[in-house]
């Protein structure tokens, strides 16, 4: 168990509250609500924790993109608790697997929603609870959150972040003197509760002193993106790349004079895209971020710049750039492992990366080795870089048959076991093809033959949305390559 | 009208690779599956090829079902 200290992110949310408590902290569909008033329905979710649920230490809660989501969160940490998101979006049979692996009982949530036999509570309407000098318990040894990825067993693993790696993210985005945010940012945030960089563009803000407006869940909400950007002025936006793909065909009509900073994050960026993202945002730094979940939100970072940017990509992708300090990496391949090697598998260790999976699943992910003459623990990222003279990490491609698709990490393994379920097939292939867009799309291929949307109707009952293909083909036989598996490269012209 | 359906219909099959889908002016995105953000980008970009035509960003924020569509697209034939 790692050894926890205080816990000064939450800390710095409450200093934020003694400084700026009539500025505005957040803005969702319905208000805006001021420093005060957040800290007003904490208080009152934290008494409720507290009074009635002491010793449940793994609370959920049901992102219905309000204040009150935001509110539980903070109420969560602030008692030392561990937060676990849930997607409404999410089918039901995966939001209990979720449950049962987190040992979650109660579920906190501002609308009515039911999960199996859960507890749900409601928190619409709650406010003022404790008293306005609560403290936040400084000695927590449960993680600040799980968040469930994609696992390549065909279950979600639980990914553990605790208090002490939260701390390390915001000190450097904070304090590392790269990036400099104050009362007057508003940040967008557009993310669901269950993708991590959400945690990014929620409480960055609101440890500064700045505001957050959330994206409205409209079906087709990148198109608010824009007008968001404008009729609120926003400083601050994080995007993943299938954002700004959308956007593209756009750009000439679009500009954004007042975003400081445009932070991308999730998936590879194309440098081309980048050039003519940067003609709308005339004032803006942009940064590409990198980081599995497993390290904490990002870990590393890229200020692109025009110039530069085509030195340091790889066939058009921009560079992930540098580690921030306190993350560490090797590199290593099917030979050896060591700081001598420029190209291989990125293994990071530091303060920001977790030492194991909820109850130590998927073991095979982490290894140990010296650095620097001090035995560290790495986690392997699975993703292959190469070290560019300036010292930059390149992404170079998966080491295996991971998916990316709209940030969201999609394993094929889970999505061909569900299929499997679902179809009655043995032989069924998952794979992420490059769409007209220029995003990833997620295909299915099954051996026989079969109705596709009904298959899709099943799958939605099993799976979340991303992972849902968004064409499954059928074929008399699966392509097989010399060694007898399937020929993925053969696949793909059936795409 | 109806010719600009038919016509649409066409691209709907294509973007939603299926051959038995029917539309109507009042069909949106609650009543097509998969039709979300990045599907609709495709339609959009589909349906300004198969017309020849191009669309605001403007124009495309109004979009809320397939009549809204069948309209812009009118407008633009008759300019």
């Amino acid at each position: 168990m790692p050894n926890e200290t205080s816990a000064p992110y939450t800390l710095r949310f409450l200093n934020a509250c003694r400084s700026f408590g009539d500025r505005p902290a957040l803005v969702d569909a319905v208000k805006s609500y001021s420093y005060s008033e957040l800290k007003g329905i904490v208080s009152g979710i934290m008494n409720l924790l507290t009074e009635r649920f002491p010793d449940e230490t793994m609370i959920g809660v049901v992102d219905q993109n309000d204040v009150y989501t935001y509110a539980s969160i903070l109420a969560i940490n602030l008692c030392g608790k561990t937060h676990v998101p849930f997607n409404i979006r999410y089918p039901e049979e995966k939001l209990v697997v979720i449950a049962e692996k987190a040992s979650v009982r109660i579920i906190l949530s501002s609308y009515a929603f039911q999960c199996g036999n859960l507890h749900i509570l409601l928190t619409l309407g709650i406010t003022g609870g404790i008293s306005e000098d609560f403290v936040p318990v400084k000695k927590s040894v449960n993680p600040a959150y799980l968040l469930f990825t994609s696992g390549s067993t065909g279950e979600p693993k639980g990914v553990p972040i605790y208090n002490h790696h939260l701390n390390a993210f915001f000190d450097f985005f904070l304090d590392g003197g790269v990036f400099y945010f104050d009362e007057k940012d508003r940040f967008l945030q557009v993310y669901e509760t269950s993708f991590d960089v959400s945690v990014f563009s929620a409480f960055t803000p609101l440890l500064s002193g700045g505001c957050f407006y959330l994206l409205p869940r409209k079906t087709f909400a990148y198109l608010e993106i824009p007008k968001i950007l404008s009729s609120c002025e926003i400083t601050v936006l994080s995007m993943v790349p299938s954002m700004l793909h959308f956007l593209s065909p756009y750009f000439k009509q679009l500009r954004f004079e007042k975003l400081r900073y445009s932070f991308f994050s999730g998936d590879k960026l194309l440098n081309s895209l980048l050039q003519d993202w940067s003609t709308c945002v005339p004032h803006s730094v942009i940064v590409n971020c990198y980081g599995p979940t497993e390290t904490t939100i990002v870990c590393s970072h890229y200020l692109w710049d025009a110039q530069k940017a085509v030195k340091d990509s790889f066939e058009g992708i921009v560079s992930i750039g540098k580690l921030f300090p306190g993350t560490n990496y090797v590199l290593r391949n099917a030979k050896e492992i060591g700081p001598g090697l420029l190209e291989g598998e990125l293994c990071l260790c530091g303060q920001q990366v977790i030492d194991a999976y909820l109850n130590k699943e998927n073991s095979e992910k982490f290894m140990e080795w010296t650095l620097d003459g001090k035995e560290c623990r790495f986690y392997c990222t699975g993703d292959r870089v190469r070290v560019n003279t300036e010292g930059n990490l390149l992404f170079l491609g998966r080491t295996d048959h991971q998916i990316k698709a709209g940030g969201y990490r999609v394993e094929p393994a889970e999505i061909e076991t569900a299929l499997r379920q679902v179809s009655g097939n043995s032989l069924c292939v998952v794979m992420g093809v490059d769409s007209l867009q220029g995003s990833t799309q997620v295909v299915a291929f099954v051996e026989g033959k079969g109705d596709e949307t009904e298959l899709i109707r099943k799958l939605r009952k099993k799976l979340p949305p991303h992972c849902i293909p968004s064409r499954i083909t059928f074929l008399d036989q699966l392509p097989l390559n010399i060694n007898g598996k399937v020929d993925r490269r053969e696949l793909c012209k059936f795409v | 009208m109806t010719m600009i359906l038919d016509e649409l219909n066409k691209v709907f099959c294509r973007v939603f690779h299926t051959k038995d889908l029917v539309i109507t002016l009042h069909s949106d995105a609650s009543s097509l599956d998969g039709w979300d953000s990045l599907t609709h980008v495709a339609l959009i970009s589909e349906t300004e090829k198969h017309f020849k035509i191009t669309f605001s960003f403007n124009e495309m924020m109004q979009f809320r079902n397939v009549g809204d569509l069948v309209k812009a697209i009118e407008k633009h034939l008759q300019h």
